[in-house]
């Protein structure tokens, strides 16, 4: 697992202190500088741009999606991915149109033989209606309202556009981008819809992540003493058990539960950010350390300033610029972390869907017998891959903009 | 953790083949390897080499070809039984057998020289020792309730030094088979044990020993162990020695196994298809691609034996009788209920979901590769989802409810229940979803959860009201999808499951709460424990199976195709894979004779 | 600096004891025990309540947990496997051993390449050579390492096919007969079953060194003295590897300790596509039939290895930053 949660920042550490100071004594906003810094970076902008479209898709998978994240047909599995065509027989440019498939096994090799009926075309329309009751959706910012909360304030899922449909009124051909699945499920639509989880859950881990390691940093670096000991011990004790063995564990224990995916997503989230918090902590409680020694800080208790406004008004925002970089490049790995669990079958469980659990799908579905056949199924592990890579881009990009000794 | 693979069926072969004193019968001998050396791999690890201590039906299956022999044998090519039908037992290590007071007390005498791996003869000594040290709770062996008949203790009195006395608290059906605990070799452990006790013998053969300190009576000794990696078996000369085959030559066998461990099946069939094992169980088409591939190409040169009939497990629903909440109770309880979800269940859609196409709609809970017992006079399940709506609305789910789930107006309850599921099991996780999605359509909701096979199996076990609680944790669960391999022919598959009254049975868990279908069908039951005659018994199982099939307390789903590759030469002929026949040496399973659940 | 020491080798006792309890105290929140597992039993219906009285699964948790302490105390015994009732140190030892000549490897092998490519994209900071050597480095971290195990499988596998010899083995530690061969073909036969694995490790885990390494280099140039030396008139590159460099590189080795826990994660997936009889494969075994003393035993070895490696590591850079205050 190639987990790369926050403590593996602390060895940088030290120095952010030290360029925190500085932007301090440059008069202009640290926000201002590092946008500029950060626009200069070719690489983080084209992932910002990337992430961007990533999580955009994720929001309205609904509308993007042909079918509903549900959706199976065990007459169509391992469908290949559907070829659209642009132009006619003659070669003159045409509505994209599609052509049916047709799954035969044959039993002597056991190739599955897809024939493409070319006797009548299916012209694939775009902004279709389809009113089916697993078809309808809530639209994006609604459905970010958790489903209990939607059901008591009575909100029903009316939305009905969708990008794009087949032409086919008995609805009996379908269109499948990147092919199908082991059930027949869409694989274009489930990454869209899978990528809800795999995108938010880095981010929701690393946000919880962050709030514990700042709270517990922040308390012992500025109350000192005992609770700091306290609190050291407790990091230290976490960060002393190997990462991937503490998840496993921690898993283990609701994973028996036969909990429903609404209750098993948070639980991945706190799960994941249990095992993150110690290094923001530790970090955070250095710098408050250091602040807290600094003129403002000393200035400010002098003039009768009570600790949690200190904490508040002075040395949280001074750490700031650390919290940004550390999520952005703790994101990714709680990406990858939740494809591990979803390789131990400890993840998120169907009939929801995530990227690691496709992937796991596909590696033990298909793996080493259909790589080369059944690529499709492996489609996730391109998205797994790229969003890791963009992430880490960003923060780096990021760590760099607020640095300012990288300054050009 | 997951994708449990059940491996190691030839090794079983050879280990029941073997079964014979002197002379290996006939009919067993074509089926197996002369010379030479094979390799399988196998899904999982050792963790103990000890006899006494071995846990998983791997290790199970491959240190029982080191381990002493039994009193007895089953004939799997003839009655399928452990007694012929005058009711005399099949001897293997036994010479001869005087049974002073029937299924309850025996004199026997063992077979003269017949000798461990160092030469040490095998005596009445090495039957009590196997049963002291297996019996001692302390030991902690999982053969444990060899030695007892509920809680009251077994006893084994030595005659002299071939012949002694075993004497049962009560009488038991087959008692020489199931209370047989085998032999250990008593020149080893009985020092071992009256010198430090329970404690000496569990440290006695872990993984850290090296072969060559331990001794075994069985047709095969280890040569090498490596923890993780692998396990190598060769032939124990002494044992040639004394069982021969039916003309008098040495035994057939291979010379040499090599068993390698994994935990990933992406693993297992790379070795397979760059021909570095001899053995494999396809389950999915791209598995069978990958080998017919890999036979095309040249890169192995075995043969692939695919589709062969339906494998021996079934997958079949049952609802919890117990359920606490009323509605579901009433509801699971209700024959016109499981018959209205059973005909809404697309079983041809479950094996084109499920199973890539190659596998069969089941239509009893044991499969053809179970005959005779397998219910041939039953009709195919229908599947006529409109006629499961009508039948729901006939006992009360008459109208859609604002989410489209069908409800009882007068008492409020919905059709709608949890469907359980082992974790890992991909077959099992795809035919929860495909049944929830299918039913969905005509207002009946189904959601699927994987669980814990701790879970699992305690729902399995016990709950609700009249549960003893000391047997497993209460479990309210709703419904599941769950099978059985393996388990006692003579009783086909899992009496205790069928049986009313204990925390076992498969649907009702309660002491008293009964239908009469339930009591006339615990009586079939009860009846074909006891019975000796393969007629009757299967008589008395197509009986009970028309019963079952009207009350449905178990919904059968449908059972995987059967294929094997293997790279043996002509060991195994054609007629030899006959999947309907359950003597079929191939059938993993065939050598457990324990009721295990299934958790491929 | 004495004190410092003596402090923080102190501090390691509750540490300790706070780590085993609270793995202690994960384990036994799951629901069910070993014992659970015999519930559904044919033969024995009363085997689960049998050993559950046998190995005091009816005890309360924490007294079991104490008595463990106690035993791992004073006798050093880590306790008894449930599943296979022997001794769980015989148990791990061997993997233990696999593990590590995996990972051994596999971190000298990380810093050989990553430190340069830290060193590099420091000193050429936004330079095309930069940009590809990060975005190279990333690679090995984005693809998930099973995935990557998995098409290394896939590899080996068609390189068979179609040359009819192996280029690398299909997994697997040794060949099946490991046994026969001289030493020195044995020493050769490890070597060849490790290069597939070592790889994957290594490419998963490059980002993070040379990434820190980046840092320090630009944190060390642009120290004062750093800017003094070149202000002497110091050349570039005797500045950039004579001084810089030494003093991130001693940075970095002290990190090992804190990069040591990535490194046994990331090996953990690889060693069950590769089938390395390493400790995750155990591990996971183990967790999910709860033999809590296997399991408890990874933790509490792994946990000392990781805890002495932290120590040394902040040992090492106390000594080499001047700025930690003791």
């Amino acid at each position: 697992m190639a987990t790369q949660t926050p403590q593996t920042q602390t060895g940088a550490a030290p120095s952010r202190r030290a360029r925190a100071a500085r932007a301090e004594r440059q008069g202009a906003s640290l926000s201002t500088i590092a946008w500029k810094q950060f626009r200069q970076h070719p690489l983080a902008r084209g992932a910002l741009l990337i992430l961007g479209i990533l999580y955009t898709a994720a929001a309205f998978a609904d509308f993007l999606a042909p079918y509903p994240e549900r959706y199976i047909n065990t007459n169509n599995t391992f469908q290949p991915p559907t070829q659209v065509h642009f132009r006619d027989e003659d070669g003159r440019w045409s509505r994209p149109y599609i052509y049916p498939m047709k799954k035969s096994l044959d039993l002597q090799t056991f190739q599955t033989v897809w024939e493409v009926d070319t006797s009548q075309k299916y012209y694939l329309k775009f902004f279709v209606r389809r009113e089916g009751i697993r078809d309808r959706y809530v639209p994006f910012p609604v459905s970010l309202i958790p489903l209990k909360l939607r059901q008591t304030w009575d909100i029903r899922p009316t939305a009905t556009l969708h990008l794009f449909g087949v032409d086919d009124p008995t609805d009996r051909v379908k269109v499948h981008l990147w092919g199908t699945d082991d059930l027949g499920g869409d694989v274009f639509g489930k990454v869209l819809f899978g990528a809800r989880i795999s995108l938010t859950i880095g981010i929701l881990a690393s946000l919880v992540a962050i709030a514990i390691g700042m709270l517990m940093g922040g308390l012992a670096g500025f109350y000192g003493g005992w609770l700091d000991e306290l609190i050291l011990r407790l990091v230290e004790a976490i960060d002393a058990i190997p990462s991937l063995f503490l998840l496993l564990t921690l898993s283990a224990v609701f994973y028996p539960l036969g909990l429903p995916s609404s209750v098993v997503f948070p639980l991945i989230v706190v799960v994941l950010s249990l095992i993150g918090w110690g290094g923001v902590a530790r970090t955070i409680r250095a710098q408050v350390l250091s602040l807290k020694e600094r003129d403002f800080a000393v200035a400010a208790k002098a003039a009768g300033a009570s600790n949690w406004r200190i904490i508040r008004a002075h040395l949280l925002p001074q750490t700031l610029s650390y919290v940004i970089v550390v999520m952005s490049l703790a994101i990714p790995g709680f990406i990858l972390t939740e494809a591990v669990l979803s390789f131990f079958g400890l993840g998120i469980q169907p009939p929801a869907t995530s990227w690691g659990l496709m992937l796991n799908t596909a590696q033990s579905f298909v793996g080493v017998s259909g790589l080369g056949d059944r690529w499709w199924i492996f489609i996730p592990g391109i998205f797994i891959f790229v969003s890791v890579l963009t992430w880490n881009l960003l923060g780096d990009g990021l760590r760099d903009a607020f640095d300012p000794r990288s300054r050009r | 953790m997951k994708r449990f693979i059940l491996g190691i069926a030839a090794l079983a072969l050879v280990a029941a083949g073997f079964a014979q004193p002197y002379q290996w019968p006939e009919a067993y001998a074509p089926t197996a390897v002369q010379g030479g050396t094979v390799s399988e791999d196998l899904f999982g690890d050792f963790t103990t080499l000890n006899p006494v201590l071995i846990s998983s039906a791997q290790e199970n299956a491959v240190i029982s070809m080191t381990a002493g022999p039994g009193l007895v044998y089953r004939d799997w090519l003839g009655n399928r039984s452990f007694q012929r039908e005058d009711g005399s037992y099949n001897m293997y290590w036994a010479e001869s057998i005087e049974e002073v007071r029937p299924n309850q007390e025996f004199v026997v005498t063992v077979r003269q020289g017949w000798k461990w791996s160092d030469g040490v003869e095998m005596t009445a000594d090495d039957a009590i020792a196997a049963r002291t040290i297996i019996g001692d709770p302390d030991v902690q062996s999982n053969s444990y309730s060899c030695g007892y008949v509920d809680a009251d203790p077994v006893v084994y009195e030595k005659i002299d030094t071939y012949t002694y006395r075993i004497t049962l608290p009560r009488p038991v059906t087959n008692a020489l088979a199931v209370k047989d605990c085998g032999t250990l070799p008593a020149h080893v452990f009985m020092p071992v044990y009256e010198q430090s006790g329970a404690e000496g013998i569990r440290a006695m053969w872990g993984v850290d020993t090296p072969p060559s300190e331990m001794v075994f009576g069985g047709p095969y000794m280890i040569s090498e162990f490596r923890q993780g990696e692998r396990i190598v078996l060769t032939k124990n000369p002494m044992y040639g020695e004394f069982v021969q085959a039916a003309d008098g030559s040495p035994l057939p066998g291979p010379d040499q196994w090599v068993v390698t461990f994994s935990q990933d099946q992406n693993a297992i069939l790379s070795r397979l298809v760059t021909g570095q094992s001899d053995f494999y169980w396809p389950t999915t088409v791209d598995q069978l691609r990958a080998i017919t591939d890999a036979i095309n190409s040249g890169a192995i040169g075995g043969q692939l034996h695919a589709n062969l009939g339906p494998s021996g497990s079934v997958d079949f629903i049952t609802y919890n009788f117990n359920k606490l909440d009323q509605c579901k109770r009433d509801m699971f309880r209700n024959p016109v209920f499981r018959q209205a979800i059973s005909i809404m269940i697309d079983r041809d859609a479950l094996v084109q979901g499920a199973v890539g196409g190659l596998g069969f709609p089941a239509k009893d809970w044991n499969s053809e590769a179970a005959a005779p017992f397998d219910a041939p006079h039953l009709e195919p399940f229908e599947f006529d989802p409109e006629r499961g709506v009508e039948m729901l609305a006939s006992i009360g789910f008459s109208e859609a409810g604002p989410d489209g789930v069908l409800r009882n107006p007068q008492t409020g309850c919905r059709v709608e229940f949890d469907l359980q599921f082992n974790s890992g099991n991909n077959r099992r996780a795809q035919l929860a979803v495909i049944i929830s999605q299918t039913l969905a359509d005509y207002g009946v909701q189904v959601n699927p959860r994987e669980v814990s096979s701790e879970i699992w199996t305690d729902s399995i076990v016990g709950t609700a009201e009249g549960f003893d609680p000391a047997a497993g944790r209460a479990v309210d669960y709703d419904a599941q999808i769950w099978g059985l391999a393996g388990g006692d022919i003579d009783n086909p598959h899992f009496q205790n499951g069928l049986m009313l009254g204990t925390n076992l049975n498969a649907w009702n868990k309660s002491r008293d709460d009964f239908a009469s279908w339930e009591l006339l069908m615990d009586r079939l039951t009860a009846a074909m424990v006891t019975e000796v005659d393969l007629e009757k018994r299967i008589e008395l199982y197509n009986e009970r199976a028309t019963l079952m099939r009207d009350n449905l307390p178990i919904t059968p789903l449908i059972s995987t195709a059967f294929h094997f590759y293997h790279d043996l030469g002509n060991v195994w002929p054609l007629e030899f894979l006959d999947a309907n026949s359950i003597e079929s040496p191939y059938r993993p399973g065939n050598f457990r004779e324990n009721l295990t659940i299934n958790a491929n | 600096m004495f004190v410092f020491i003596v402090r923080r080798v102190l501090n390691l006792i509750p540490t300790f004891l706070l780590a085993t309890f609270l793995a202690w105290f994960v384990i036994e929140i799951a629901p069910g025990d070993f014992a659970s597992q015999f519930a559904f039993d044919q033969v024995d219906p009363n085997k689960a309540q049998r050993i559950r009285e046998v190995l005091g699964l009816n005890q309360p948790w924490p007294i079991r947990y104490l008595y463990w302490l106690r035993n791992l105390v004073t006798n050093f015994d880590l306790g008894t496997s449930m599943v296979s009732k022997g001794d769980v140190t015989t148990l791990i030892y061997p993997r233990m051993v696999n593990s590590f000549w995996l990972l051994l490897p596999a971190t000298v092998l990380t810093f050989l390449i990553a430190i340069p490519i830290g060193v590099y994209s420091a000193v050429r900071k936004y330079s095309i050579g930069d940009r590809v050597l990060t975005v190279f480095s990333l690679i090995g971290l984005a693809v998930p390492n099973f995935f990557l195990a998995l098409l290394v499988l896939a590899f080996a596998v068609y390189f068979y096919q179609s040359n009819g010899w192996f280029l690398i083995p299909t997994g697997g530690m040794t060949s099946s007969n490991y046994s026969q061969l001289s030493l020195w073909q044995q020493v050769l036969d490890r070597g060849w079953h490790l290069i597939a694995p070592l790889l994957v490790v290594t490419l998963s885990s490059l980002a993070t060194t040379s990434r820190i390494m980046r840092g320090e280099m630009l944190e060390v140039m642009g120290q004062d003295y750093i800017r003094t030396a070149k202000a002497k008139g110091l050349s570039e590159n005797v500045v950039t590897y004579k001084h810089a460099f030494r003093n991130a590189v001693v940075v970095i080795i002290a990190t090992i300790g804190g990069l040591l826990p990535g490194l046994i994660s990331g090996a953990g997936t690889v060693e069950f596509v590769m089938r390395w009889p390493g400790i995750t494969p155990l591990f996971i075994s183990s967790i999910f039939a709860q033999d809590v003393y296997v399991v408890m035993a990874l933790l509490t070895v792994l946990t000392l290895f990781l805890m002495i490696g932290n120590l040394l590591s902040d040992l090492a850079l106390a000594l080499v930053d001047p700025r930690i205050r003791y």
